[in-house]
């Protein structure tokens, strides 16, 4: 049994100049060269596809986005559109700051709804914006962490995506909706 | 290990006894990085730095999100700064090496002649300026019948500007001063322009405190007067007494330079003056004291002077005027609010960076008939949200 | 992370050289394994998604160099793997450095609009996508053997000290330490001080230039003048100088502590007596790759006098394409390839016949000038510098030329008496005669860059809006 599988390793391995013993690896690289070639650019690939796509954003007018959320959403009759005086009062971000920002509120009492999506030309920024996110979501949940139940959950769920120059942030309950919105625009 | 950790041990003990050069170098610098390391380890950790006011990086939250977003790296890394033993000694040690190279600017802030610290020139952008011109213009046509004011105040910079260390140079400060009263014209608020009065004055009395980025209190008055002259008002004879006489104020925190030489801070206090009713909006707090006097002992001890990040408040006293007067200001008012108190019947104090409601009403609700605009240039320049308020 | 922060020194190093020291000296093994965990968090720290593409690098070089190998071995066609493994290396490279460019480039000429994504770029991927390709030529061309412990390629890859800039390390000049180097105290003292002093070079002399060179470019055109133009551009020129070889010796020393040796990339670059001199001291082991394997390859100054000169110009487009993906740094590096191209050909000879003096004041014009392109990627902005380094547009010099000139002018002494050998010999025999104030001295210098550090960090919020 063990002549015959020497005898098949024998016939697998070509003539060598060489006279070294050759480690393992060596052996399967020298007779599968392809094989791996082929398996390095199908991983290479996939790493450039994921972070392509990741990256990827078209540049778009925010304004378009607004009107096909008005349009094609509920989310006039759970938000209203504020203003950059507002923005500053509740997010504690300065419009001056990025390129352009839309932001809607749900201005009933006790209510938590709301919506940021802030598009900036500068990487740097969209931290800047994840941090006054994370401190708003912070800070609203220990308000109503008491006696809200059902806004901390909506608090809890609220979507944020960053993708290339563009920052999503909501809590609502049709939060992915209105992302799918912001994500068919820019994709 | 137990073995290996004895052999270095002696391998250490021997290297401190018979080293050669090298390794002495070795052993001095692995000891100062341990000894750092284990001090900052071992200190508890800080929340609040006082000298710069602001609050010190906690050990921050780890995720693996946070990791893959860069952000839990750069927060370890602002809390090791943060937390690091002796990090107030290093700042002045640096600051020291600097001066000794001849380092004159730090931090936006000027090492000036007679220990005078200068917070440096802040110019507007073409955008900001137009921006605010067009909301003053819009807020003057809406309450035509009211008279409004805009003291724009120079700064020390400016004004002592021969105490600027030899051979530096600001922006020019008063080119868009210029620029901002001569736009000013056309929106229909009247312009109180203080810089000539200042000038004149500036050998006489001391206006703007050494290490501080405000006026004194006597350049306050100073101030005043040229207000009241414009207003054809006669002035009231008002005390100054010294309260605390070794002030050192932000700059010195701002640039680390030691060499600032501490001021006296005045209060006023008008004989026969009638006492004021101040009552704060946001909490509800009704006082009449406008000193915070134990503030003199704090870090910050122009905070003396109150009215720190209150939205809304107003100033009630029983004058004789029937004055109401809006007052939309930054921290340069703060000192000359108790001059302003006697000559009006109310004073409403808003701080457009927190106000949010509107203006229009609550100038309706208080009966205001007057209004004043009173900014120092460097803040106003700089600044977004008066224009948003009055928008 | 970078080496000149309180995070590294304080936490990162101490950890890393601890554990290192603490684990018994034979167990080299256990050693690079420790060092390579320790250089990938390294990476990951400033890049966490792109560790994996480095992850991704080191793996395929080490699969493709044993490929390149056994197709040697095998008589097959070992120049077929060698080119599927340059040309995807290069893709990587060009794709996460030059795409925007390339896109951008051909969007101005064409007006396509192709769309550029706006892709982060991988830090020290030049560097190790270089280092990488070292490796390949060496296997192809039997100058190495080929290594089948996988660390070793990682750790060649990633070692943290030369990962982010340098120096570019040949494999061959390294392979054998991977196996046995000399690890004790007396080397990681020596490497302590070569940290100690390139610290110092880039958080005390770099930084304080940069820190002028910006203020300089932001000054209106009505305080700006010739010669302020000019001390603008001289600190430059000393702020790279100090912020590269200083990044360099902390490289070098960091390196050393661990036990391994590595090459100096700088040698005086500004007391060279010509261009050709300068790039023989100037990031050496940049201008020793492209010697290596790109001139040389492509025939060197071994064929027509043309081709030679084609030669000189690939190779310096290339360098210049190298440092940054701008079209002022293809012009930086042309320029020089122009100018040697003038110095092999027309004037070296008269050059070398002239006294130093005119020979150090020719190199250092050239040189200066040379930074304008290198510094200021807005082209508008690079020729109203220029312009005004030849007086157009302002005055020839005001108080700010002075205002600068005096609140630097220790700064500047020390910085140029810097630039020569001179300081660092005398040191060192005054190391040998009193070694206690020698060490005295370089831990201040240690303490004084602390407090440099730290006060990079003092960030003061005073209510300045209020």
């Amino acid at each position: 049994m063990a002549e015959k599988k020497t005898k098949e390793v024998n016939k697998k391995i070509p003539k060598r100049k060489s006279r070294r013993k050759l480690t393992p690896v060596e052996i399967f690289v020298g007779n599968n060269g392809m094989l791996i070639k082929i398996a390095f650019i199908v991983i290479l690939a996939a790493f450039l596809f994921v972070i392509f796509s990741a990256a990827n954003a078209k540049d778009i007018d925010l304004k378009t986005v607004s009107d096909s959320l008005k349009k094609d959403t509920d989310i006039t009759t759970v938000m209203k559109k504020m203003d950059d005086r507002d923005l500053m009062r509740f997010m504690g971000l300065n419009s001056n700051d990025y390129s352009q920002v839309v932001y809607y509120r749900n201005t009933t009492a006790l209510a938590v709804d709301e919506l940021l999506i802030v598009k900036t030309d500068d990487a740097e920024d969209i931290n800047a914006v994840a941090e006054a996110v994370d401190t708003r979501i912070d800070s609203q949940l220990k308000v109503y962490e008491s006696y809200g139940p059902e806004q901390c959950a909506l608090l809890k769920n609220a979507v944020q995506t960053k993708k290339g120059d563009y920052y999503f942030y909501c809590t609502a309950k049709n939060a992915d909706i209105y992302e799918e919105v912001l994500l068919d625009a820019i994709q | 290990m137990k073995e290996r950790f004895n052999e270095i041990v002696n391998k250490i003990k021997h290297l401190v006894k018979e080293g050669s050069y090298a390794e002495r170098i070795g052993l001095c610098f692995a000891a100062i990085m341990a000894f750092f390391l284990l001090a900052s380890l071992v200190m508890p950790d800080a929340s609040f730095s006082d000298v710069e006011n602001r609050s010190l990086q906690k050990f921050p939250r780890i995720s693996v999100n946070e990791y893959t977003s860069g952000r839990l790296e750069k927060k370890l890394e602002n809390y090791v700064n943060d937390q690091f033993f002796g990090r107030r000694a290093f700042v002045k040690l640096k600051s020291a090496v600097s001066v000794s190279a001849g380092s004159v600017y730090s931090n936006g802030v000027w090492k000036g002649k007679d220990g005078y610290l200068m917070e440096d020139v802040t110019v507007p952008t073409e955008e900001r300026m137009d921006e605010t011109i067009k909301a003053l213009t819009k807020f003057k046509k809406d309450n035509k019948k009211i008279p409004m004011r805009f003291m724009l105040a120079p700064t020390s910079a400016n004004i002592y500007s021969e105490k600027l260390p030899a051979l530096a140079a600001t922006e020019d400060q008063n080119k868009y001063m210029d620029e901002f009263y001569s736009k000013l014209e056309s929106t229909g608020v009247e312009a109180v322009d203080v810089r000539t009065a200042f000038n004149s004055a500036k050998d006489d009395m001391q206006l703007y405190y050494r290490t501080d980025h405000h006026w004194t209190t006597d350049g306050a008055k100073l101030a005043l007067g040229e207000l009241l002259k414009s207003k054809k008002v006669q002035e009231k004879e008002f005390e100054l007494y010294e309260v605390k006489n070794d002030f050192v104020g932000s700059l010195a925190a701002k640039s680390g330079f030691t060499g600032g030489k501490a001021d006296a801070i005045k209060l006023a206090a008008m004989k026969d003056g009638k006492n004021s009713a101040i009552y704060y909006f946001d909490t509800q707090k009704k006082t009449s004291k406008f000193y915070k006097m134990s503030n003199l002992d704090k870090r910050d001890a122009y905070t003396v002077f109150g009215g720190q990040n209150h939205p809304l408040y107003t100033i009630k006293t029983p004058t004789s005027s029937n004055r109401k007067l809006l007052l939309v200001k930054d921290s340069y008012a703060n000192c000359m609010i108790p001059f302003l108190t006697q000559y009006y019947r109310e004073i409403v104090v808003v701080d457009p960076r927190y106000y949010y409601d509107d203006i229009d009403i609550t100038m309706l609700s208080e009966s205001v008939n007057e209004v004043l605009f009173l900014y120092n240039a460097n803040t106003f320049f700089e600044e977004d949200a008066l224009a948003m308020m009055l928008k | 992370m970078l080496f000149s922060s309180i995070f590294f020194i304080f936490v990162f190093l101490p950890i890393t050289a601890g554990v290192y020291y603490l684990m018994p000296e034979n167990r080299m093994k256990m050693r690079n394994i420790w060092l390579l965990i320790l250089s990938l968090i390294f990476y990951s720290w400033g890049e966490p998604v792109y560790v994996f593409l480095m992850i991704f690098s080191a793996a395929f070089n080490y699969f493709m160099a044993i490929l390149i190998d056994r197709e040697k071995d095998y008589s097959r066609k070992p120049k077929a793997a060698l080119t599927f493994t340059v040309v995807i290396n290069l893709l990587i490279l060009g794709f996460f450095k030059y795409w925007g460019f390339l896109v951008g480039t051909i969007n101005s000429i064409t007006g396509l609009g192709i769309r550029e994504v706006e892709l982060a770029l991988p830090i020290g991927i030049s560097f190790y996508t270089f280092q990488a390709l070292s490796y390949i030529f060496d296997v192809y061309h039997g100058k190495v053997k080929v290594q089948t412990d996988p660390i070793k390629v990682a750790l060649y890859l990633a070692f943290f000290p030369q990962l982010i800039a340098g120096p570019i390390v040949n494999y061959a000049d390294i392979q054998k330490q991977f196996d046995k180097r000399t690890v004790n105290a007396k080397k990681f003292g020596e490497g302590a001080e070569r940290f100690i002093l390139g610290l110092g070079k880039k958080v005390i002399l770099a930084n304080n230039f940069g820190a002028m060179f910006t203020e300089i470019c932001a000054l209106g055109d009505d305080r700006f003048s010739c010669l302020t133009a000019w001390v603008g551009i001289i600190g430059y020129t000393l702020q790279i100088y100090f912020d590269f070889s200083g990044y360099s010796d902390m490289a070098i020393g960091l390196a050393r502590m661990f036990g391994f040796e590595l090459k100096e990339n700088f040698n005086y670059p500004y007391i060279s007596k010509s261009i050709t001199d300068f790039w023989r001291r100037w990031h050496i082991s940049l201008g020793s790759w492209f010697r290596d394997y790109l001139y040389i390859p492509l025939g060197g100054n071994r064929c027509s006098r043309n081709r030679h000169i084609a030669n000189i110009f690939i190779v310096w487009a290339l360098t210049g394409l190298w440092h940054g993906a701008s079209w002022n740094f293809v012009a930086w590096g042309v320029y020089y390839g122009l100018i040697l191209i003038l110095e092999k050909y027309v004037i070296g000879d008269k050059i070398a016949k002239m006294p130093a003096a005119i020979q150090h004041v020719y190199t250092l014009l050239i040189v200066i000038i040379g930074w304008t392109f290198f510094s200021i990627t807005d082209t508008s902005e690079m020729f109203r510098y220029l312009g005004m380094m030849v007086g157009v547009g302002g005055d020839i010099a005001n108080t700010t030329t002075l205002y600068f000139i005096k609140s630097n002018a220790l700064l500047l002494i020390a910085s140029i008496a810097a630039c020569t050998p001179l300081p660092i010999e005398e040191f060192r025999k005054f190391e040998k005669e009193k070694p206690t104030i020698g060490l005295i001295a370089l831990m201040c210098i240690f303490i004084v860059s602390v407090a440099y550090l730290v006060f990079g960090s003092y960030n003061p919020f005073l209510y300045f809006r209020f």
